[in-house]
């Protein structure tokens, strides 16, 4: 019996292959990232170092797997290289860091399951958060910038942002209950 | 913790307003709460999803007016724009022609409690390491050359990497250990290349100064000097300094030299007697201490042949010091002994009490404020102990007395420190046995766990002065 010589490593991805498994894994590395990274401007940062980190081994990724994992691992060692810049007292330890990695794994699906339910949840918000939280997020607009066309102070920002974020949290849960009873 | 508030510091925590104590307590609730992960995980992924797709936008409420603020004009007609720059971002990727394979030759083989501040090279551990610059500003890293030397870095220090033999220390201390393989390995330092031939030894650049400590532990090197055809060369036992102004060349283990460059000079003139101590040991040891791994090059942190003989039994040579947020034997407290039967006591004019600190290699220096260590005496029934054997708790019930305290200033984990009180003279005088014990305890606690394990030299030290009592007799 022979046996055939392994076939030699093609390259596994074209240039415009890359840049769609890119942009499609985009909002995804960005949401793995946040995990540990919480500031969306320093999580953008990251995932730009990680697709010059990814294209520099783009040679190891095999086509027949998905991408997105493969990327996330890239994407989460770049995160935790920038947390390491920062002062150790404000951030969460290491391995807490390495506990919520693990489990943002884990959890991708019932965690993309609650995303199907925020954009209904966003829907039903009083027009007046809803229009803050738009301001804040989508236009990434500053508490301070907020507070002085909302003539509120910026500590009022914040509480009225944590209320938003609390209420979508609870209808999104009341979302999910109510399907399971489906 | 309540789920309100622990929901309250997540949010603050995504908004970036938490101080240092509620980051710990969200960090220490975190760790050993799963179902608060849980919660975590929801919230972060809640944020992010805000933040990032703007498919959840659609359909929502219009921004206000454009005309109204300017600034406020609405990110949405930016998409078009940011994708275009996505995909610019990525077509440059291309469009210029992918770099060299770079070359590595190095990687980062273990680090203990390591922070890395800026630096061009990747700080994971089992990275490959290029041509390049590492920082490390707090804790050790240990790297393995592909030739087989090892360098370990003790924080803060500064290396670029030349090429497996070779790299320069601009900043700081490190650990060399050469085996064969890797004979003629160098470290540049702006003074002088340090070349190895088979050993272990440390280099200490202090870049304020320009000084540089080269020490052997075990084997030779070559010390060439940048400025002359000066080339010095070191046998185990032996340091040499080089200072920017003049010279100092190879001299044997001086147990008077201290090893930082903070100590004043000792004011102790002819009629002082030094006695060194007869015992020596702390409390608190711990089996399987974060250093004490089955990995013979763990101990090569130590910078001493003596550690191996005590595995798992934490460093010997230095009498390790500490007081946790935590109870347990991690507390450690020093006891030292001296045999004063050589003199008459009643004679003491006035005593010093020398301790000469060195880093232990353990625990964090930013955890720990300025310390204050206190010294006492140990009075009333003292056991017979025997500093081989002493475990978690010293033996007996004696009585303590508080013979004076000290201070090493945060960030300060070597040099010499000490008592010099009248209490401590007082002490000597009227202690009933000539065998007098210490215990010496850092009263300062760290401000979180993981901080910093002091140490002083024991009599077992290869380089420092053992513990000494510096005593005044009458004439």
């Amino acid at each position: 019996m022979t046996v055939e010589p392994p076939e030699p490593n093609p390259r596994s991805c074209t240039h415009k292959d890359f840049i769609r498994l890119f942009l499609e894994s985009e909002k995804d590395l960005l949401r793995y990232v946040m995990v540990i990274v919480p500031n969306v401007a320093d999580a953008r940062d990251i995932v730009q170092e990680t697709a010059v980190a990814l294209w520099d081994k783009i040679d190891r990724y095999d086509p027949d797997k998905p991408f997105a994992p493969w990327a996330c691992r890239f994407a989460l060692n770049e995160a935790k290289m920038f947390l390491r810049k920062k002062s150790r007292q404000y951030r969460l330890a290491d391995e807490v860091v390495n506990l919520l990695e693990i489990e943002r794994m884990e959890n991708s699906e019932r965690l993309d399951a609650r995303k199907h339910f925020l954009k209904e949840c966003l829907k039903v918000l009083p027009k007046k958060n809803a229009d803050l939280v738009n301001e804040y997020y989508f236009n990434e607009l500053s508490v301070e910038e907020l507070g002085k066309h909302f003539e509120r102070s910026v500590e009022a920002v914040y509480k009225t942002l944590q209320r938003v974020r609390h209420a979508l949290h609870s209808c999104i849960e009341n979302k999910l209950q109510l399907e399971a009873k489906l | 913790m309540k789920k309100d508030e622990l929901r309250n510091l997540i949010d603050a925590h995504l908004c970036e307003n938490l101080d240092a104590e509620a980051v710990k307590k969200l960090s220490d609730y975190l760790a050993q709460n799963a179902e608060a992960r849980k919660l975590y995980l929801e919230m972060t992924d809640l944020h992010a999803n805000l933040a990032v797709d703007e498919t959840l936008w659609v359909n929502q409420p219009e921004p206000f007016d454009k005309t109204e603020v300017v600034a406020f004009s609405s990110f949405r007609s930016f998409i078009p724009w940011a994708l275009a720059a996505s995909v610019v971002f990525l077509l440059s990727l291309f469009l210029f022609p992918k770099p060299k394979e770079v070359q590595t030759f190095a990687l980062i083989k273990d680090s203990y409690s390591a922070t890395w501040e800026g630096g061009d090279l990747t700080t994971a551990v089992g990275s490959r390491l290029a041509n390049g610059t590492l920082h490390l500003a707090e804790g050790l890293a240990t790297l393995k050359f592909d030739s087989g030397a090892e360098v370990t870095l003790e924080a803060p220090v500064s290396l670029r990497l030349i090429d497996s033999m070779k790299c320069e220390l601009t900043n700081g201390t490190a650990v060399t250990y050469v085996p064969e393989s890797a004979l003629g390995f160098r470290i540049i330092t702006p003074e002088a290349d340090i070349v190895d031939y088979g050993t272990r030894f440390s280099v200490t650049v202090f870049e304020e100064t320009g000084e540089t400590h080269t020490r052997v532990m075990e084997g030779k090197v070559k010390v060439e000097y940048n400025q002359s055809d000066l080339i010095v060369e070191l046998n185990a036992g032996q340091r040499h300094t080089i200072q920017v102004k003049g010279m100092v060349t190879a001299e044997e283990e001086n147990h008077q030299e201290l090893d930082t460059m903070q100590d004043k000079p000792l004011e102790h003139g002819a009629d002082w007697t030094f006695f060194e101590t007869s015992k020596g040991a702390f409390v608190g040891r711990i089996p399987n201490h974060l250093f004490f791994t089955d990995d013979k090059e763990v101990v090569n942190l130590f910078r001493d042949t003596y550690v191996g003989g005590f595995h798992n039994q934490n460093s010997d040579i230095l009498l390790l010091v500490k007081n946790a947020i935590s109870q347990g034997p991690m507390n450690r407290k020093a006891y030292i002994e001296f045999d004063l039967s050589q003199i008459d006591r009643s004679g003491i004019q006035e005593a010093d009490l020398l301790l000469h600190f060195a880093p232990s290699g353990w625990g964090l220096a930013s955890h720990l404020p300025d310390c204050t260590f206190k010294v006492f005496g140990l009075a009333g029934e003292v056991p017979n102990w025997d500093e081989a054997n002493l475990g978690d708790t010293f033996p007996g019930n004696p009585k303590i007395v508080h013979l004076g305290s000290f201070v090493l200033p945060k960030g300060v984990q070597k040099g010499r420190f000490g008592v010099r009180t009248e209490n401590l003279t007082n002490f000597l005088k009227s202690h009933p046995s000539s065998e007098i014990s210490f215990m010496v305890m850092r009263e300062t606690k760290e401000t979180e766990e993981g901080g910093l394990v002091h140490g002083f030299a024991s009599r077992r030290h290869p380089s420092l002065p053992a513990p000494t009592l510096a005593i005044r007799l009458a004439p």
